[in-house]
């Protein structure tokens, strides 16, 4: 590092500055808090190019790359927006077909491979995609894939793999499979085309998955140490979310084995993975994360603003449960609403009110609302819709409830502890964690647990106060925004300071070897 | 309970959650892609390590997932068996889909060419439209298909990428930008059409080709005309045709009113007629656009189009191609009326026996081109669905789907085509009976010229139709440049043979440069289509 402060490239996918959520607001905090210490230059990954940003940035956000995946004439002018378009018509001119067969194909035909065997040596993995980058700063990334000779090399390789492998007639691919797997390949790989800026010291990706290309370029091209920061773990998001799609069975295996590839590489190049909770250790280590390297940094909540005030006078009196939530199925609400209808008969006037966007699945909401006035819940179970001041919400009840099935580290969790509202969560992700010794932890899907455990902290108030003063106090001493934004500047100031050997010098993939040599010899000409 | 008597109880409850567990795996995910996105699927539903072990007997959601993936892919072994679906040919629908879809189609390509009828039907009725007139003289002619000729030969490339881009947008569902780029086509279009016409000016000044009164009145009528169809191109790429209808039927009642009425006079009255449509063009697409924007209140959003270098970069095939259309489409004419004998009166001179039998075969056009919009539909709806149903080890079907598909349309084109010249040729011969009763009609009929110009172009028109339907498929499948090079190719085809022939046998003759050019324009898209259909694949992919 030869600044004062260290220079970070950020790298997000589908968050921040251009979205919300809890990712966004994460990465706003992070950077706000450091906006004496660290400079930030940020990669944004979006669907599409029409998007503003969501926050107000601060003034360490030096510049941003957009690069959206669809939607783009021309993906040049966002990833390397940098320079003029006439380099990239020049850049355009460069590829010929001799080019491509004797350079390009060869890396491709190796990163198909790996595509087909995404378990396979992931140092292999590695050079292959750092490869492609090398090879499109100096070639047009759509000029390049959009050669029929690919499309060729890519069908073939298809069909081969197919023939050699053991699937069914009904799991071969379809020309669909063919075509939006090949165009897949062109949108998702395009941050493997973004230059890399000379002030890097360190890159810190969001997610293992796409954005992180650029992280195993410049850990190649120049050493740079490089981060990732693990809210969910992205592959198991992906198997998931493509697993649960509706597209044939073939896409679905090329997306993941896709996502497969990109992620181990990611892992296997980074030198922090650092996750916002132990619970993800086991699918992290499974995909390559070196447990040594792996360093949880929990998130943080602002104490002063989630701190604990009386109940309102509304509420005050009543046994309430708060929860907050958007309501939808990962939030499990119907376990909620089955649990209050058992915690009512013990305790007749309590009252559950669900904090939490009610757009995001409007069917869903209205299952959860057949259900309440099916159980008779109307004056016990209410829906508050998105509230704007969620330090209010906590003190408004008694304790806190959550009853997902599948979480990170949420922050719910922590801001009702920082309020001193004990909470009743299920035992999932990383919220043990967090809760251990001053909330009660469930099995998910267990009305009947999830209800005992309510009961217990509502009936008992020497119980209930003193395990919120335990949150309060635990969150203090652990889970602060300083706490948790200082660990992140140490790990950068840490990582830049580290001695920088470019990986480039122990690559060993042929095709990647050839490719260097060429573009050392143009390099001038290039230039 | 002693321990024994209690595993055993719990097995078969075991037993029973597993089953259970694997059911709702496969209804989330079906055939699983992996034991990973077995095991994720699982701790999804909420299930853990220790549930594994507790409910399921399983020392992880891993192995669990494990077991739960196997059993998932025994049954698909065992549902698919070994059959393989004998399917030799797809079929999307029987005949009645077809003839259902034709109709509808092949109807609003016919909306397009309303505005041309009812131009057509307003001169039969009144003698007047907005830029023609039975009463016109010579001199006026040329002034008035100068106008308009370069109108759409300046306009041409403008309205070519405003199509584009429109299309783009809206297809995206995004209007604030597709009113963005109306705008700044118009605010290069606009200027450059009014640019030209002093340019011209200038040179008609220094090179005085025409006396100045001619030439002032040509370019009112040119800029006018290109206002009109630049307005006019907004609303078709909106896919809003119908208004276009409109404001050219109020813009002609305009040229009644003004000439029966209000006795302003021919020039006056069609000028107003003109600026009233494209007022009404104009503010309806100003509305349409303004009122789309605030409903899905895109304006809260700040978009803005890609810099002009790369605009430019990725439209100008669009443009040349529209320039050189529209240059093809008069290019004879241009040839015709600068040939003689007699020698014409001043460098381009309207010659009426031959704009006659041009305007008689533009009928048959009109007709047939209508079913390009079906032919275009039927390809982009079939294009999914046929890659959904077509296995790679059968990839010859697919190729020979599309392929059977495009000699369908060509046989259609040729079917709907030879109809449609018979139906022009008899219809309009039918008004003979009224010869007597209208002079004007023994007129059209005088000269021999216009049989032959009819019958020779109308040959001319079916071969660019064919050009167009290839067109067509290369511009839904973003390959502008494969039409760019065959048009300019045809362009100077066109060009070369009607000058020739126009000055070796005769002014007539230039259409033979149409039917050249279009044949050359058929030939190579149609090489250039049967490369696109044998490697449809492709071209979908790259379609991007």
């Amino acid at each position: 590092m030869s600044k004062d402060k260290p220079y970070v490239l950020f790298e997000t996918e589908g968050s921040y500055p251009y979205s919300g959520g809890g990712v966004s607001t994460w990465s706003h905090i992070l950077c706000t808090e450091l906006v004496e210490k660290v400079d930030f230059e940020l990669l944004a990954i979006t669907g599409n190019p029409y998007v503003e940003t969501r926050y107000r940035l601060p003034e360490n956000i030096r510049r941003i790359t957009h690069i959206p995946l669809w939607g783009v004439d021309e993906p040049s002018d966002y990833y390397d927006d940098r320079r003029p378009f006439s380099y990239q018509i020049e850049k355009k001119s460069r590829v010929s077909k001799k080019v491509i067969n004797t350079y390009f194909k060869p890396i491709f035909e190796d990163f198909i491979e790996c595509l087909f065997d995404p378990y396979t040596d992931v140092q292999r993995i590695s050079d292959i995609l750092y490869g492609l980058w090398k090879y499109f700063q100096y070639y047009d990334y759509k000029q390049t894939l959009r050669q029929p000779l690919l499309w060729t090399g890519f069908k073939q390789s298809l069909i081969n793999n197919f023939e050699a492998s053991d699937l069914s007639y009904n799991e071969q691919p379809r020309v669909f499979d063919i075509t939006f797997g090949m165009r897949w390949l062109y949108h998702f790989l395009m941050p493997v085309a973004a230059p890399i800026s000379d002030e890097i010291d360190v890159t810190h990706a969001t997610l293992a998955g796409f954005p992180a290309l650029i992280s195993i370029a410049a850990k190649y091209e120049k050493g740079i140490p490089s981060m990732v920061t693990d809210h969910g773990v992205y592959m198991r998001e992906r198997l998931i979310n493509v697993g649960q799609a509706d597209m044939p069975f073939f896409s679905k295996k090329l997306l993941v084995d896709l996502s497969t590839m990109v992620s181990r590489a990611v892992y296997y190049t980074a030198d922090q993975i650092s996750p916002v909770t132990t619970a993800n250790k086991d699918w992290e280590k499974r995909f390559e994360a070196a447990e040594e390297n792996i360093i949880p940094i929990y998130n943080g909540v602002n104490t002063d603003l989630f701190k604990p005030t009386p109940k309102p006078r509304q509420t005050q009196g009543v046994p309430t449960v708060i929860a907050v939530a958007q309501v939808f199925p990962l939030k499990d609400i119907e376990t909620m609403i089955r649990a209050a209808d058992i915690v009512r008969k013990e305790i007749p006037e309590v009252q559950f009110k669900v904090y939490g966007s009610l757009e995001v699945d409007k069917e869903y909401v209205a299952r959860c609302k057949a259900l309440v006035s099916e159980l008779q819940l109307e004056d016990t179970f209410q829906f508050g819709g998105f509230h704007d001041q969620p330090s209010m919400i906590f003190n408004e009840g008694d304790i806190s409830i959550l009853t997902s099935i599948s979480e990170g580290f949420p922050y719910t969790v922590i801001e009702s502890m920082s309020c001193g509202r004990p909470v009743v969560a299920t035992d999932v992700g990383g919220i043990r964690d967090a809760l251990e010794g001053c909330g009660i932890l469930c099995k998910p899907r267990d009305p009947q647990d999830i209800a005992k455990g309510v009961v217990t902290l509502l009936i008992d108030d020497d119980l209930r106060l003193e395990l919120g003063r335990k949150a309060r106090d635990r969150v203090l001493l652990t889970f602060t925004t300083e706490k948790s934004v200082n660990a992140y500047y140490d790990s950068y100031t840490k990582l830049a300071a580290k001695e920088r050997s470019p990986w480039k010098e122990r690559v060993k993939v042929k095709s990647v070897l050839k490719l260097l040599d060429h573009v050392k010899e143009k390099e001038f000409e290039y230039a | 309970m002693p321990e024994h008597d209690q595993i055993q109880l719990e097995r078969p409850a075991k037993a029973e959650a597993v089953q259970d567990i694997t059911e709702r795996v496969y209804d989330l995910i079906g055939n699983p892609i992996s034991k990973w996105a077995v095991a994720a699927t699982i701790e999804s539903l909420g299930v853990r390590n220790v549930d594994a072990k507790t409910d399921y007997g399983y020392d992880s959601v891993f192995d669990l997932g494990n077991e739960v993936y196997n059993r998932i892919k025994k049954k698909e072994k065992e549902a698919a068996g070994d059959a393989e679906e004998d399917v030799d040919e797809f079929k999307f629908g029987g005949i009645g889909r077809t003839l259902k879809l034709f109709a509808k189609h092949y109807t609003a390509g016919m909306v397009f060419s309303m505005p041309m009828l009812s131009q057509i039907i307003a001169i039969i009725v009144f003698e007047y439209a907005l830029w023609a007139w039975f009463d016109f003289n010579e001199a006026q002619a040329t002034v008035v298909a100068l106008g308009t000729m370069l109108s759409f030969i300046l306009t041409g490339g403008f309205i070519q990428t405003l199509g584009r881009l429109v299309s783009k947008y809206k297809g995206e569902g995004n209007y604030y930008l597709a009113a963005k780029a109306t705008i700044a086509v118009m605010k290069i279009g606009i200027p450059f059409v009014f640019i030209s016409a002093l340019v011209i000016f200038g040179i008609n000044l220094i090179l005085p080709f025409y006396p100045q009164q001619l030439i002032i009145l040509s370019m009112i009528y040119m800029v006018l005309i290109s206002l009109l169809l630049l307005s006019a191109s907004v609303l078709f790429a909106t896919e809003q045709r119908f208004m276009i209808l409109m404001g050219i039927v109020s813009g002609t009642i305009f040229v009644i009113f003004g000439m029966d009425f209000a006795g302003l006079g021919i020039y006056l009255s069609q000028w107003l007629g003109i600026l009233t449509a494209t007022v009404i063009i104009s503010g309806y697409a100003f509305i349409y656009y303004k009122l789309k924007i605030r409903s899905l209140r895109q304006e809260l959003f700040k978009q803005s189009l890609p810099e002009g270098e790369v605009s430019y970069y990725n439209t100008y095939r669009y443009f040349v191609y529209g320039f050189c259309y529209f240059t093809f489409l008069f290019m004879d004419r241009l040839m015709a009326w600068s040939a003689g004998p007699p020698p014409p009166e001043y460098i381009i001179w309207f010659n009426t026996p031959y704009e006659l039998g041009m305007d008689w075969a533009l009928i048959s056009l009109v007709i047939t081109i209508a079913m390009l919009e079906y032919s275009v539909h039927s390809f982009s709806l079939n294009l999914i669905p046929a890659q959904k149903k077509a296995v790679i080890s059968k990839l010859k079907l697919f190729n020979r789907f599309f392929r059977r598909f495009y000699i369908k349309q060509i046989l259609l084109l040729l079917v709907v085509g030879g109809i449609s010249i018979l139906i022009t040729y008899y219809g309009v011969l039918s008004l003979r009976i009224f010869e007597n009763e209208v002079p004007e009609i023994s007129d059209f009929f005088a000269n021999p010229m216009t049989f032959k110009v009819f019958w020779l172009a109308s040959i001319g028109y079916l071969f660019l139709i064919y050009g167009l339907l290839n067109s067509l498929f290369f511009f839904t499948l973003n390959r502008p440049e494969m039409v760019m090079y065959s048009m300019i190719g045809s362009l100077f085809v066109n060009f070369i043979t009607g000058f020739l022939c126009s000055r070796i046998f005769g002014l007539e003759y230039a259409v033979i440069g149409l039917i050249a050019g279009s044949l050359v324009f058929g030939i190579s898209t149609g090489i250039l289509a049967k490369r696109f259909f044998k490697h449809l694949d492709y071209f979908y992919y790259s379609a991007y």
